[in-house]
């Protein structure tokens, strides 16, 4: 039985931030060294999607204008209230960890392939978008997973059983179990927190680019990214199944298979090298260990 | 499909005593060593300094990537495409990543 909507967008108030211990220890060491650059600081928090999205919304609730930098972010609000935020940000449940971190993986690897996607496209755009807001757009496009699992974890479950059996999309199946899809929670929840409208519209309408009217590139950008990642292998757990790409969206950004080979080879040296990285250093750090699916 | 015998690796997993198995070159075509090569500690920082950050190795000397594993990555991608095999373009799409999967191995 599904939930009525009003009773759902009720739920996201109480949604504050959340992320693995791991990383909120080593946020909180790198913090308290005063000496560490808010560069790395911000690079720690950018590969994080919950902690990302409530900095992001705590800044723009006080600036006159939209905020999509993180580092913009951090410096509007200065590093005392970043700390906070964190110090305040509650530990994933043990029993989410697993689904939890193919979210964060995916989310990672889609503010990856979405600056990578810009950058091929970047004459062909008419609007220009820097590194930081087309990283955050990838980043957060799916946070209605993460707030699925989170706070329906029953109806995310029951979701997950029926994609076994029924060749239905998960959003599908989610909205018949819960009474909103996935990018439906992730756009209450972005409403709710107040992040800036171009956000808003790639959480919103990246499974369906043209349901857009505004920031259609950005949008678009961020549908071809998602599923050119969730080819690669980098998905949300169970919800695995490949979608198709919206072809007239291609046609708009003019890219065509031969783009993707490059950008596929350029994309997983990428990730190889973060996996690597994170993976060397992971034990020092205390950073997100990134697990290919 | 079988696996090709040999690893493509980045050049900070690579150990001294590793024979290359392609050349290692720059961008603009030149080559910096040759096929067959056996890598030393001083090659590999040569190389780093020199901006190279993957070689091909022969045999496949870091764990990880076998057979089995190769066969699973590659059921999974065909699960992955399993509801979009009625659209050409997602068919193409599946054969650019196969083709990624092996390249890397």
């Amino acid at each position: 039985m599904s939930i009525p909507l009003a009773t759902i967008a009720a739920r996201m108030v109480s949604v504050t931030g959340a992320s693995f211990p791991r990383s909120l220890d080593k946020l909180d060491r790198l913090i308290n060294q005063q000496t560490v650059p808010t560069q790395v600081v911000a690079a720690v928090l950018g590969t994080d999607p919950m902690l990302s999205a409530q900095i992001l919304a705590e800044a723009n609730a006080t600036s006159t204008s939209d905020i999509t930098q993180l580092s913009a972010a951090m410096l509007h609000m200065g590093l005392g209230s970043v700390h906070g935020l964190v110090r305040a940000a509650t530990p994933v449940p043990e029993e989410h960890r697993k689904a939890l971190m193919a979210c964060w993986t995916q989310a990672g690897a889609c503010s990856t392939m979405t600056q990578l996607l810009a950058s091929a496209c970047s004459s062909r755009l008419q609007a220009h978008y820097d590194d930081e807001t087309l990283q955050a757009a990838g980043l957060l496009h799916d946070i209605g997973t993460i707030i699925a699992i989170l706070q329906f974890p029953d109806e995310y479950q029951r979701a997950c059983t029926r994609l076994e059996q029924e060749l239905v999309p998960f959003p599908t199946l989610l909205k018949e179990e819960l009474g909103a899809d996935t990018a439906q929670l992730g756009a209450l929840l972005a409403q709710t927190w107040r992040l800036p409208p171009l956000l808003i519209s790639c959480i919103r309408h990246h499974a369906q680019p043209r349901g857009t009217d505004s920031f259609r590139e950005v949008v678009s950008l961020v549908h071809v990214a998602r599923i050119l990642v969730r080819a690669c292998g980098f998905h949300c757990e169970r919800d695995r199944f490949v979608e198709c790409l919206d072809e007239d969206v291609l046609r708009q950004l003019d890219l065509h298979l031969y783009d993707f080979e490059r950008l596929i080879e350029q994309f997983l040296d990428q990730m190889e090298e973060r996996e690597l990285y994170e993976g060397l250093v992971g034990g020092k750090t205390g950073l997100n260990p990134i697990i290919r699916q | 499909m079988a696996p090709p015998n040999e690893q493509r690796i980045l050049l900070s997993q690579a150990t001294a005593g590793m024979i290359l198995s392609r050349p290692v070159a720059l961008p603009n075509k030149v080559v910096l060593c040759a096929r067959g090569l056996e890598l030393s500690d001083i090659m590999i920082i040569r190389l780093m300094s020199r901006g190279i950050k993957r070689v091909y190795v022969q045999g496949n000397p870091l764990p990880g990537i076998g057979h089995d594993a190769f066969e699973e990555s590659i059921r999974k991608l065909h699960e992955r495409f399993s509801r979009v095999t009625h659209v050409p373009l997602m068919l193409s799409l599946a054969q650019l990543v196969e083709k990624a999967i092996v390249r890397r191995l």
